[in-house]
C-alpha cells in the first residue's frame, strides 16, 4: 500500500515500494556509447579527410598529408580540449608546432624520431601519465602518433587560414552587433509615406528601380487582415459594415475590433505552439495522451489577449515556476519544458534523460535566440563563432530541472480527516502486498545503478539521482501498476473493492493514483550535478553563462541553499530580454514580420546565423526590435504598426507586374501583397465557417474527433495525423516549426476531390447557402446561389464569368448546388488570401 | 550602413554566398549549392516549371521554399529503386542467419562473465542462455549456413549478402523503429525514403515515388512517423498503400460514393477553368498554376493506381510463386507482388512491413512465434527474388531484409529472446550487391556485433551509396543546420560490392 506521502505532488519520483536497496553509485556502471560521443568522434574525423596509405615516408608532402589526414584530426579529437589555445592543463598545448616542442610542465613532449623516449608516447600507451585520461587510444591511434614522432613530429610551418577568417566572421557577424541606433528615413520622392515602416520599405524600392502597388480593396483587405489576426474570415455583415464606413480611421477601428477579439489569441497562439513543437502526446511508441497539455495552449493564448509584454512571456515559460510558484498560469506556462516527447517504457534511464535535456536545450536556443547552439552540441559550429563550451553553459541551465506531474489539489477538508485515513487503511488491506510486488517488478527491470538512485532516500539524492528516481517513478506508475495489471494481480472480487475505495477517496480529494491534472517543472533539490561533456564523469564543469558571442556573461547563482531554486532559467530568460541582448528582440520582430507576409525580413527564422539569410532591411529589422524593447515589449503595438503600413495594406496586383517579376521575383522588396495560400487551421475553421456549423468557444481541453471547434482546439497527436490537416503541412510537433511548408501535391487534391468529409463539407455548405437565397425567385436563384457562395468562400461576389460557368450548375438541382459549393471550396480564390 | 559586409541589394546577397562557399571550402565542409528557392534554383538552372518533374510526381507541383536540393545522383548508381523488407518487432538472427553452436553449448547458464551485461528492454537479471532449436544447413555454391526457418529464401543464398554485425541504439520498439527508419532512435527525422525521394524523386507521374504497405490494417510502431517526411516537406513523405478504408489502394482516390464519372469531370472541368480565370488576374503566382497542375496529375493518379495495384492481372503460376494460394503466406505474398508491380511501374521505394504492430516481438515462445512469421514471409520473399531475376529487374532493384533489431541469446520468460540492437542480422540482395556472401560477425553468443561492425548509419550510407546518393552530399537545410540522411555519420559498407 501506498501512503499519501509517497506521491508528494511536488515529487512524484518518491513513489518508493518494498525493501530499500542501497547501493553506492560506483557499484555499477554502464558501459554506453552515447549517440552524442560518436557523432562528435566521427565529425571530427570525417571533415573531408581522404584515406592515406602514407606511412613511414620522409617526403615532405607525404608527411604533411599523413599529419593532415591522420595526426591533426585526432589530437583535434583527443586532445584539443584539454590541451589548446582555450585551455592548456599541466601548461601544455597541442595545436601548434612551437607549442609541442616547448611541452607543459611535465617536461619536453617529443624527441622527434623516438617514440620511446616521448612522453607524449609513453603518455597514451599508458606508461606514467595516462592520456587521454578518459580512456586510452585505440591501438590504430596509437600508431598514428608513434610514426609521427618516428618520422620527426612534422608540423606544417604555415597553418590553414581558416581561423583568422572565423574571427573576422565573428567580428561581422550581423546578429551579433548591437541593435543601430538608426533614424527613420525621408518619405521617398514621390510617395506619402508617413509609416516609418513605408518610409524604409520605400528606399529600397526605389533603389531597385520598384515602387509599391497601389492599396488593395477593402473587401480584400479585410479577409486579409481578419486571415492574418483571427485566423477566421470575416462576417458579411463584417465586411458590409467595414466597406461602407467613412470614417478616416475606419481601417484603424478594425484592426482595435480584431485585437480585442478573443479570436485572436487563438491564431496567435497557434503560431506560437508550431515553434515550440506543441502537441498533446508522448511520440514515442505508445504516444499517451497527454490530458494536461493544454493547459500551456491556454497560457499562450491568454497571454496574446492579455497583451502580455514578450519579456514577461518569456520569463514564464522559462522559469514560471520561479517567477510565480503559486501561479497556475505560470506553472502551465513553464510547461514548455514539459512538450518534448517521451518514451514511456525506457530501461536507460540515463540515456532517455540526457536526450531531454538536450532536446529542451536546443529547443530554448531555437526559439528565442535563433542560434544553431544546437550545431555546437557535438563540435564547435562550422560556421558560426560558437564554441561547444557555449552549448554546454547554455544547457547547465536546465541541470537542475525535475519534471514535476502536480495531482490534483489534495487539500483534503478538516472533517473529513478521519475518513480518509479509515478508508487509507481499507485500501492498504485490500491491495495486501500485490501491487507493492508489481511495482517491484517493475523497477527491477532498470539497471542497477539506476535502481540505487532511485532506492535513495530523497534528502540525500543529488539533482541528478532526482531526476532519474523521476523517470523510475513515472515507469512504475505508468508501466508497473497501471489498472489491468492491478487488475489482474488483485482478481475480480478485491479488485472491485479497491476501485470503490478509490473513488470514495477521489470524492475526499485524497486519491493516492490521481491522474496529474498539472504537468511542470521546478528545480530538485541537493547537490546539483556539474554540467560536463557526454560520458565525462570529471574534467571541465561549465557554468550557466551566455553564448561568447552575445557577451558572454555568466549568469548569476542565486541558490543559497539546497532546497532552494537554482534560479538559472529565471537568469536565462532575464539575459534573454535584457536591453544589452541583440538578438532576441530582432528574433521576434522577424516572426512577426513572417506572419504577416509569409517570409521575414529575415529568411530562416530560425537561424540568423550565417548558414542563414542576411535580412533584405536591416535598418527596418532594428527599427522594429528597438520599438519592440521601447514599448516594453508590447507585441500587439509592433503588430499594429505592420498591419496598418501601407505596404501591408497593399494590393497583390502591381501596375508593371511585368517589370517587378524581372527585378525581384521572389517580392523581396514587398512591390506588392504576396498572395498565400490558407494554413491547415485557417483551410479548416474556414471550411466550418462555410457550413455554417462552426462552434465557437474559448479556450479549455481539446476535443477528440472532429467537431465544430476551431482547430487549434483539436486532440494533436504525434503518431497519428489528422487528414485534412496533415495535407495541408500542419507540423506534428515532433520538432518546432519556425516556418510551415506549403506544398502543392495531387494527394491534396485528391483529398479535396474525393474524400467523404469534404464531400460533406460541401453538402452542408450548399445547405447553408440554399436557405439564404431561398427567397430568390427562380430564374435568378442559380445566380444568386453562386454568388452568395462565392462571397462566403472568398469575401467577394463572382464575377461574370464565374457567374456564367457555374449558374446553370446550381440552378438544376440540389446535387448540382453541392456541386457548384464543391467546385468553389476547390478553387484557388478560396485557398489563397490575396 | 550598419554593417560592414552588407552593400546593396545583389551585392549583398552575392557576398553572403561567397562567404558561405569561402568557409566550405576553408573548413572542407562538403560543398553544398546554396539556392535561395526553389524558383531561384529553377531560373539560375534555365529551366521551366516543367523541369521539376525531374523530382517526380509529387514533388512536381510542390513548391519548396527552403530546400536545397541536390537533385539526381552523385556518384553512378547500382540500385535504380528499393524494396524494404522490414521485419516489425525483431527477428531473431540467432534462429535464421547467425549460427552460434557455443549458444547450445552453454544453454542453460547465465551469460557468462566475460560478456558485458547488455541494458535490455525487459530487463530479465541473470535469465539463463537459450538454445537454438533450428536445424542449419549450407546453401548455393557459396555455401552460406542458413536455418530451416527459411528454406526458400536460402535457395537465393547465392543473392544474399548477408550482414551479420548490425547495431544500434534503440533498446526499444519505438526507438528501434525510429533509428531504422529515420537514422535517430529519436522522433523527428525524416524516414530514408522520404530523404531518397527528396534526393532522386520517382521515375513515374502517376504514382507516388515512395510507397507503404503492411500485411496488416493496423498501426505499426510509431504510427506514420515511420514513413513521415520529418522536417522536409510533406511531399517527400511514403504514401500507404491499401491501408485505406474499404479496398481502397490510396486515400481518396476512388470518386466518391454516388459520383458518376461524367460529373465528376465536369466538376474537374469547372474547377479548371474557374481556376485559371482566378490565376489570370495574378499572373506570375506559380503556386496558382501548380494547383491548376495538381488536380490533372490527381486525376492521372486515379486511373494509374487502380491498374498498379490490380492482381487479377498476374497469372496463377506468380501468385503461386508469392505463396498467395496460401492462407499462411497470402497476406506478405501480395504485398510482395504489389512490390514488384511498383518497381517496375517506376516507383523509387517501397517498404513493406511483415508482423505489423510488432509481431516479430518473441519476448515468450520463440518457436511459436517465429515459426509462424517466417513461414510467413519466406516463401514470399523468395518468389519476389525469383520474379525480379527472371523480369531482369533484381540488378536495378535493392532488396534489403531486416527487423529493428535482432534478440538476445539470454532467455526471456523461459522460451523466449529480448531485444538485441547491440549485434543483429540483415541482408541485401539485387541492386549491384555481391551475393553469396557473409560481411562481419557478432561474438561467439551472438550478443555483440564485433567484426566489421554495421551501425544503421552504416546501413543507410550503403542504400543511398547503392541508389547513386552520397550520404554528405545530400543536404537540406533546417532551421540553419544543414542536416544530412545519416546525421554525418556511416560510411559505404564497400564489402556489400564484393
Amino acid at each position: 500500500m501506498l501512503s499519501m506521502n509517497s506521491l508528494d505532488r511536488t515529487d512524484r519520483s518518491d513513489f518508493r515500494l518494498g525493501r530499500a536497496i542501497r547501493m553506492h553509485g560506483n557499484g555499477w556502471t554502464v558501459d554506453r556509447v552515447t549517440i552524442c560521443q560518436r557523432t562528435w568522434l566521427t565529425v571530427l574525423f570525417c571533415i573531408g579527410l581522404l584515406p592515406t596509405t602514407a606511412d613511414g615516408s620522409t617526403d615532405d608532402a607525404d608527411r604533411m598529408r599523413f599529419f593532415e589526414n591522420k595526426v591533426r584530426p585526432l589530437l583535434m579529437a583527443k586532445c584539443f580540449e584539454c590541451h589548446s589555445d582555450k585551455k592548456a592543463e599541466g601548461g601544455l598545448r597541442l595545436d601548434s608546432g612551437d607549442a609541442i616542442q616547448q611541452g607543459g610542465e611535465s617536461g619536453a613532449l617529443v624527441a622527434a624520431g623516438q617514440p620511446d623516449k616521448s612522453l607524449l608516447i609513453s603518455a597514451i600507451r599508458y606508461q606514467d601519465l595516462e592520456m587521454p585520461p578518459n580512456g586510452p587510444l585505440t591501438p590504430q591511434e596509437q600508431r598514428i602518433l608513434e610514426i609521427w614522432v618516428r618520422d620527426g613530429a612534422f608540423w606544417p610551418k604555415v597553418e590553414p587560414t581558416a581561423a583568422p577568417e572565423k574571427d573576422t566572421v565573428k567580428q561581422q557577424w550581423w546578429a551579433a552587433q548591437p541593435l543601430s541606433p538608426g533614424t527613420v528615413p525621408a518619405a521617398t520622392d514621390g510617395t506619402l509615406s508617413r509609416k516609418p515602416i513605408d518610409r524604409y520599405i520605400d528606399r529600397e524600392l526605389h533603389k531597385a528601380g520598384l515602387y509599391r502597388a497601389p492599396m488593395a480593396e477593402r473587401q480584400r483587405l479585410i479577409r486579409r487582415l481578419s486571415m492574418d489576426l483571427l485566423g477566421l474570415p470575416p462576417t458579411r455583415a463584417q465586411i458590409e459594415e467595414y466597406v461602407r464606413d467613412n470614417h478616416p480611421d475606419a481601417y484603424g477601428r478594425l484592426v482595435d475590433r480584431m485585437f480585442a477579439d478573443p479570436a485572436y489569441g487563438e491564431r496567435m497562439a497557434r503560431l506560437w505552439l508550431d515553434l515550440v513543437r506543441f502537441a498533446e502526446s508522448d511520440g514515442w511508441r505508445a504516444d499517451s495522451f497527454r490530458p494536461q497539455a493544454w493547459r500551456y495552449r491556454q497560457f499562450v493564448a491568454d497571454a496574446f489577449n492579455e497583451g502580455m509584454p514578450y519579456d514577461r512571456f518569456v520569463a514564464l515559460q522559462l522559469a514560471g515556476d520561479e517567477i510565480a510558484p503559486h501561479d497556475e498560469s505560470a506553472l502551465s506556462a513553464v510547461g514548455l519544458l514539459r512538450l518534448g516527447i517521451y518514451e514511456f517504457n525506457q530501461r536507460d534511464a540515463e540515456g532517455q534523460w540526457q536526450n531531454i535535456v538536450d532536446e529542451i536545450t536546443d529547443v530554448t536556443a531555437d526559439i528565442f535566440m535563433a542560434t544553431g547552439l544546437a550545431c555546437a552540441k557535438c563540435h564547435d559550429h562550422k560556421f558560426d563563432p560558437i564554441p561547444r563550451s557555449d552549448y554546454f553553459r547554455f544547457r547547465s541551465v536546465f541541470e537542475p530541472v525535475l519534471f514535476i506531474d502536480r495531482q490534483p489539489n489534495r487539500e483534503i477538508p478538516r472533517e473529513a480527516t478521519e475518513e480518509v485515513e479509515q478508508l487509507l487503511k481499507e485500501l492498504a488491506a485490500v491491495e495486501g502486498d500485490d501491487v507493492t510486488t508489481l511495482a517491484d517488478g517493475a523497477i527491477d527491470r532498470f539497471p542497477l545503478n539506476v535502481q540505487a538512485m532511485y532506492h535513495k532516500p530523497a534528502e540525500e539524492r543529488t539533482t541528478y539521482e532526482h531526476q532519474i528516481a523521476y523517470l523510475v517513478g513515472r515507469q512504475v506508475i505508468d508501466e508497473g501498476i497501471t489498472e489491468s495489471k492491478v487488475a489482474k494481480a488483485l482478481g475480480e472480487e478485491r479488485n472491485g473493492k479497491r476501485k470503490a475505495i478509490l473513488e470514495k477517496l477521489s470524492l475526499l480529494n485524497a486519491n493516492p493514483y490521481a491522474v496529474a491534472d498539472l504537468i511542470t517543472v521546478a528545480d530538485a533539490s541537493g547537490e546539483i550535478r556539474a554540467t560536463r561533456l557526454p560520458g565525462r564523469s570529471q574534467g571541465n564543469a561549465f557554468q550557466p553563462g551566455a553564448p561568447t558571442v552575445f557577451g558572454g556573461s555568466d549568469f548569476p547563482n542565486q541558490r543559497t541553499s539546497p532546497s532552494e531554486s537554482s534560479g538559472r532559467r529565471t537568469a536565462l530568460a532575464a539575459w534573454i530580454t535584457s536591453p544589452q541582448n541583440p538578438i532576441s528582440s530582432r528574433v521576434m520582430v522577424n516572426r512577426l514580420w513572417q506572419y504577416h507576409f509569409g517570409t521575414g525580413l529575415v529568411d530562416s527564422p530560425n537561424d540568423f546565423g550565417l548558414l542563414g539569410t542576411l535580412p533584405s532591411h536591416p535598418e527596418l529589422l532594428d527599427y522594429l526590435a528597438r520599438n519592440l524593447m521601447e514599448s516594453n515589449w508590447n507585441l500587439q503595438q509592433i503588430q499594429r504598426e505592420i498591419v496598418t503600413s501601407q505596404t501591408y495594406q497593399q494590393s497583390a496586383n502591381h501596375p508593371q507586374h511585368e517589370k517587378g517579376v524581372l527585378i525581384d521575383p521572389d517580392n523581396r522588396w514587398h512591390w506588392h501583397r504576396t498572395v498565400r495560400r490558407l494554413d491547415a487551421e485557417q483551410y479548416r475553421d474556414s471550411l466550418l465557417v462555410a457550413m455554417n456549423a462552426l462552434q465557437y468557444r474559448y479556450g479549455g481541453p481539446s476535443v477528440a474527433g472532429t467537431p465544430g471547434r476551431r482547430s487549434i482546439y483539436l486532440q494533436r497527436k504525434r503518431n497519428s495525423n489528422d487528414e485534412m490537416l496533415n495535407a495541408l503541412d500542419a507540423p506534428s510537433g515532433l520538432v518546432g516549426t519556425a516556418k510551415r511548408d506549403v506544398t502543392t501535391t495531387a494527394p491534396q487534391s485528391l483529398m479535396m476531390m474525393n474524400s467523404p468529409r469534404i464531400i460533406g463539407a460541401a453538402n452542408q455548405f450548399a445547405s447553408s447557402v440554399r436557405a439564404q437565397v431561398a427567397h430568390i425567385p427562380g430564374p435568378q436563384r442559380g445566380a444568386a446561389f453562386v454568388n452568395h457562395a462565392h462571397e462566403v468562400i472568398s469575401g467577394l461576389p463572382a464575377d461574370n464569368n464565374t457567374i456564367q460557368l457555374l449558374a446553370p450548375l446550381a440552378a438544376g438541382s440540389k446535387q448540382g448546388e453541392a456541386d457548384v459549393c464543391h467546385i468553389l471550396i476547390n478553387s484557388n480564390a478560396f485557398l489563397f488570401i490575396e | 550602413m550598419q554593417y560592414s559586409h552588407m552593400q546593396t541589394n545583389d551585392s549583398r546577397v552575392q557576398q553572403g554566398l561567397a562567404n558561405r562557399s569561402s568557409l566550405c571550402r576553408h573548413l572542407n565542409i562538403p560543398h553544398v549549392q546554396p539556392v535561395g528557392n526553389r524558383r531561384q534554383f529553377l531560373t539560375q538552372s534555365g529551366a521551366g516549371f516543367g523541369a521539376l518533374a525531374l523530382n517526380g510526381m509529387l514533388a512536381e507541383a510542390a513548391s519548396i521554399e527552403n530546400g536545397i536540393a541536390t537533385p539526381g545522383c552523385h556518384h553512378p548508381a547500382s540500385a535504380k529503386s528499393v524494396i524494404f523488407l522490414f521485419m516489425e518487432g525483431g527477428p531473431s538472427q540467432l534462429d535464421t542467419f547467425d549460427r552460434k553452436p557455443l549458444l547450445n553449448d552453454l544453454a542453460g547458464e547465465s551469460l557468462p562473465a566475460s560478456f558485458r551485461e547488455p541494458i535490455t528492454a525487459m530487463g530479465e537479471k541473470g535469465a539463463p542462455l537459450l538454445a537454438c532449436q533450428r536445424k542449419w544447413n549450407r546453401y548455393g555454391e557459396s555455401g552460406l549456413e542458413i536455418s530451416d526457418w527459411f528454406p526458400h529464401v536460402a535457395q537465393h543464398a547465392d543473392e544474399l549478402a548477408i550482414l551479420r554485425s548490425c547495431y544500434g541504439e534503440g533498446i526499444n520498439h519505438s526507438g528501434g523503429c525510429n533509428l531504422m527508419n529515420t537514422g535517430s532512435i529519436i522522433a523527428g527525422r525524416p524516414s530514408l525514403g522520404a530523404w531518397v525521394t527528396y534526393g532522386l524523386g520517382s521515375e513515374t507521374e502517376e504514382l507516388p515515388a515512395f510507397v507503404v504497405m503492411k500485411d496488416q490494417k493496423k498501426p505499426g510502431t510509431n504510427g506514420v512517423r515511420s514513413w513521415g517526411p520529418g522536417f522536409l516537406p510533406a511531399t517527400f513523405q511514403g504514401t500507404p498503400v491499401g491501408d485505406g478504408p474499404d479496398d481502397e489502394a490510396i486515400a481518396n482516390l476512388k470518386v466518391p460514393e454516388g459520383m458518376s464519372e461524367t460529373r465528376q469531370q465536369q466538376k474537374l472541368e469547372l474547377i479548371r477553368k474557374i481556376n485559371q480565370l482566378h490565376a489570370a488576374r495574378l499572373p506570375n503566382v506559380s503556386t496558382l498554376d501548380a494547383r491548376i497542375r495538381a488536380y490533372e496529375l490527381a486525376y492521372r493518379m486515379q486511373s494509374a493506381a487502380p491498374e498498379a495495384v490490380d492482381l487479377s492481372r498476374e497469372t496463377t503460376e506468380t501468385r503461386k510463386l508469392y505463396g498467395l494460394d496460401n492462407k499462411q503466406t497470402e497476406n506478405f505474398g501480395e504485398i510482395c507482388l504489389l512490390a514488384r508491380r511498383m518497381v517496375e511501374r517506376g516507383v523509387r521505394f517501397i517498404q513493406l512491413f511483415s508482423g505489423t504492430g510488432s509481431g516479430w516481438d518473441a519476448h515468450s515462445g520463440i518457436e511459436a512465434n517465429h515459426t509462424k512469421y517466417c513461414g510467413g514471409v519466406d516463401k514470399p520473399i523468395a518468389g519476389l527474388l525469383t520474379d525480379l531475376r527472371q523480369r531482369g529487374l533484381l540488378d536495378q532493384t535493392l532488396v534489403v531484409w531486416g527487423g529493428e533489431f535482432g534478440r538476445t541469446p539470454m532467455s526471456e520468460k523461459g522460451d523466449g529472446r529480448d531485444h538485441n540492437p547491440t549485434g543483429f542480422t540483415m541482408w541485401m540482395a539485387g541492386g549491384g550487391v555481391q551475393g553469396g556472401q557473409v560481411i562481419g560477425s557478432t561474438d561467439d553468443l551472438g550478443l555483440y556485433a564485433t567484426e566489421d561492425r554495421a551501425h544503421v548509419h552504416d546501413v543507410h550510407a550503403s542504400i543511398l551509396h547503392l541508389l547513386g546518393l552520397d550520404r554528405l552530399k545530400l543536404s537540406y537545410n533546417h532551421q540553419g543546420r544543414l542536416e544530412r540522411p545519416t546525421i554525418n555519420e556511416g560510411k559505404m559498407i564497400r564489402k556489400l560490392l564484393g
